[in-house]
């Protein structure tokens, strides 16, 4: 099986005149609408922001600010500048050749779900505080799967000092990853060295604002809120061609209209303030829309990842982030489940299919359980298989006179077959039929006989993963120059 | 009219709420005892259907809205410092959060139980909930905190209110996603709520000793 595994090209391979199925619930007049209502929003409710210098910039490009409330209101045409501004397509360059995420409408990228700071350790049973550790393997793995295309601050490193632990997440996943990195950074303290810390890791040692190894999720606060020091690190980072998605996560019914009418268009309201905010602070930066929302659960007041309440959600968003030509990120995989069941697999991979199939240029959600609060490394191994489903269903079918094989079909004649035909075993090659990795096909005696589970047989390629595979290795010099980045930090920061 | 009182709090009639109640103090009801017969009651009526899983958390606030408006008329009627009774609490999210969701819904409950309830807001540092403590004589004050990053400030904070001598003199709850029960034990906390109903539950406790001590 592992000889298949190894040459059977990636699906988009044939992607060329391929029929794509796409999903897609809002029509022009929807859109328009959705649009409207947000405008009218921005226009008339107005965004609290809270920072002195973004206010300054908003209030010259004609925005009324109040200077009490600190509350924004935005005139059309800031937005609609602010929308013609933002950069169609984004790189999320990777250290190692090759492995760059050019997000361009072409194909969804997955990543891990975040950031969590639990983990239910694969070895023990255990679900205990995620450590760096947990965080480097989260990486290593993720490097090693070919359907994770960037890697995502996946569960926070809670056995290093709270003081350091973004930069000592920063550097497990520059160790652990030859792939693009997204993390976060919400102390504009934290940003100086953030950016020394990836020059060391950056090929030659230099941070190349043109091929950015690094970008950061920056959370809006929903209803129509920003938070000061995140908004400020967003800022400093934009400044320097660091990538920014942003992440406005209403709760629908808690912090957003509790139908989805309101909360699309709360949402897109929030996406495009923000958008207007870091063009006009940094014109031109590269920004990522979300197209995702949470839903609240009624009964426990958490946070529901997923549901098709989620689903409805990340498709009108995801086609108003499209609509506007922005890349798009949204959300599949994650599960509100606290183990791998029933529920895991159908909260996650229905989402995963809808994003992927309305058009989302990266696809969060992979590898945690509990409300994308508890990473599991074997239900990463698992969402991967789904993501490659999600790729083969999005190539589609190639509607074409030579795969119709006509010309085989009047060779073998009624009667026949195609099991031995030269043309069956090429396009089983270019990868026609999908080659399950880690779901299970064949007899149940052989399935028995084998007497493995899923998980453990995901358990078990984790480990041959990680015993085998090595990431592309930091520059000369680079870890001890990133060691001594956080010492410094550690010397300089206040203590906490 | 008492139990008509109880019924409109239950389904969250604000105008009915207000009506009974100035109709009850207008014929001579004393506002503690409307408070005392009908307005608690009600609420632990809603409190007990909201863990039971036949009330959900927006029918728990609406009623807690409601009781709120009520306590507004029966204020002037009701002694110096009487309120609903329970005492005050103090809350805030600590410094470098700023998830607020959980803490207002506690902060809405907590009202809606019958404590006074002082939101300090998110981004709260030490120096300001020891400031709130002095200035509010709080029966409890609550930290939130959903941060890996920001827990630490829970300490800080227990430790400069026993560098102002205010310790002893105060309760302390702790809650948000990341805190535990044994997190809060190994801290020294006086409550916590892993969510809203067993806060509420927790500094009744916390206001009931406090009141027998
Ligand atoms: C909504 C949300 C946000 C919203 C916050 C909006 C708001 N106004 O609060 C936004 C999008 C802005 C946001 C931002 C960020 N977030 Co956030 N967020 C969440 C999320 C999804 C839900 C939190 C929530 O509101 N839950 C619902 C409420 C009702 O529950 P609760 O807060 O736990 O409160 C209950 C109990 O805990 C308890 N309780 C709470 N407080 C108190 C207090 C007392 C005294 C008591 C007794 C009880 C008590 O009672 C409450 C009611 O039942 C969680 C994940 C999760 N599943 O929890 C992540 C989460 C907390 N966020 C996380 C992160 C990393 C961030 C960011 C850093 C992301 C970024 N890149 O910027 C920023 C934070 C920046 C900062 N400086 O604070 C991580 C934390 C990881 C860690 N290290 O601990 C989590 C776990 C993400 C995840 N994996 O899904 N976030």
């Amino acid at each position: 099986m592992s000889s298949l595994n190894a040459t059977q090209p990636q699906p988009s391979d044939f992607a060329g005149d391929a029929l794509r199925p796409r999903l897609s619930m809002l029509d022009a007049a929807a859109i328009e609408y959705v649009h409207e209502q947000s405008l009218r929003l921005l226009a008339e409710v107005g965004v609290r922001v809270p920072l002195a210098r973004a206010q300054a910039l908003l209030k010259d490009a004609g925005a009324l600010v109040d200077d009490e409330t600190r509350i924004v209101r935005f005139p059309d045409d800031l937005i609609e500048s602010a929308i013609a501004r933002a950069p169609k397509t984004v790189l999320l360059a990777a250290r190692e050749p090759g492995k760059d995420a050019l997000l361009d409408h072409t194909r969804s990228f997955a990543t891990h779900d975040g950031m969590g700071a639990m983990c239910l350790d694969h070895r023990t049973g255990e679900r205990r505080p995620s450590t760096a550790q947990d965080l480097l393997e989260a990486m290593i793995v993720a490097d090693a799967l070919d359907e994770i295309g960037v890697l995502w601050y996946t569960a926070y490193p809670c056995d290093e000092d709270p003081r350091l632990q973004s930069l000592r997440g920063l550097q497990a996943m520059l160790a652990g990853s030859g792939k693009h990195v997204e993390g976060e950074v919400t102390d504009p303290a934290d940003v100086p060295y953030v950016m020394e810390m990836l020059a060391a890791a950056s090929p030659g040692g230099l941070w190349r604002p043109e091929r950015p190894i690094f970008s950061i999720v920056y959370c809006p606060v929903s209803p129509l809120q920003h938070d000061a020091d995140s908004l400020e690190a967003a800022i400093l980072l934009a400044e320097q061609g660091v990538p920014i998605t942003v992440y406005s996560l209403a709760l629908a019914g808690a912090t957003a209209p509790i139908t989805q009418a309101g909360t699309i268009v709360q949402t897109n309201a929030e996406e495009l303030a923000a958008f207007a905010i870091l063009q006009l602070a940094v014109p031109g930066c590269p920004l990522v829309y979300v197209g995702n929302a949470g839903v609240m659960d009624m009964r426990t007041s958490t946070y529901a990842t997923a549901g098709p309440e989620e689903i409805l959600l990340n498709l009108a968003l995801t086609e108003m982030g499209r609509h506007y030509g922005f890349p798009v990120l949204s959300c599949g995989l994650s599960t509100d489940a606290k183990e791998l069941c029933v529920q895991a697999g159908s909260d996650g991979a229905p989402m995963a299919l809808a994003t992927m199939l309305a058009g989302a240029d990266l696809l969060t959600g992979a590898g945690m359980l509990d409300s994308a609060q508890l990473l599991y490394l074997p239900k990463l191994v698992l969402d991967a298989e789904i993501i490659r489903q999600g790729h083969r269903l999005v190539a589609g079918v190639a509607l074409d006179d030579e795969h119709v094989m006509a010309d085989v079909t009047r060779r073998i004649g009624p009667g026949g077959h195609f099991l031995a035909e030269r043309e069956t075993r090429r396009y089983l090659r270019n990868g026609e039929l999908l080659m399950p990795r880690a779901f299970v096909r064949g007899s149940y005696d052989a399935w028995q006989t084998e007497g493995r589970d899923e998980t453990q047989r995901a358990v078990e390629r984790i480990e041959e993963i990680l015993a085998s595979h090595h990431p592309l290795p930091l520059p000369d010099g680079a870890p001890q120059r990133i060691e001594e980045i956080i010492a410094t930090a550690a010397s300089e920061k206040p203590a906490g | 009219m008492k139990e008509q009182l109880t019924q409109a709090l239950i389904a969250g009639n604000a105008d009915l709420v207000n009506a009974l109640t100035q109709a009850l103090l207008a014929a001579g009801t004393p506002a503690r005892e409307i408070l005392d017969d009908a307005l608690l009651p009600g609420m632990e009526v809603v409190g007990a259907r909201m863990r039971s899983g036949e009330c959900f958390i927006p029918e728990v606030l609406l009623s807690a809205r409601t009781m709120q408006g009520a306590l507004d008329i029966l204020k002037p009627h009701l002694g110096e410092g009487e309120g609903a009774g329970l005492g005050t609490v103090v809350l805030g999210t600590v410094e470098g959060d700023l998830h607020d969701i959980g803490k207002n819904l506690v902060g809405m409950l907590l009202q809606g139980a019958g404590f006074e309830v002082v939101n300090l807001g998110t981004g709260v540092t030490t120096q300001q909930f020891v400031e709130a403590v002095k200035e509010h004589a709080p029966a409890i004050v609550g930290m939130s905190a959903l941060l890996t990053t920001t827990l630490p400030h829970m300490a800080e904070t227990l430790a400069a209110l026993k560098a102002a001598g205010l310790r002893e003199q105060v309760k302390v709850m702790v809650g948000g996603a990341p805190v535990t029960q044994a997190f809060a034990d190994e801290l020294g906390a006086d409550g916590y709520g892993a969510n809203a109903g067993m806060a509420v539950d927790r500094a009744k406790a916390l206001a009931a000793q406090a009141a027998t001590a």
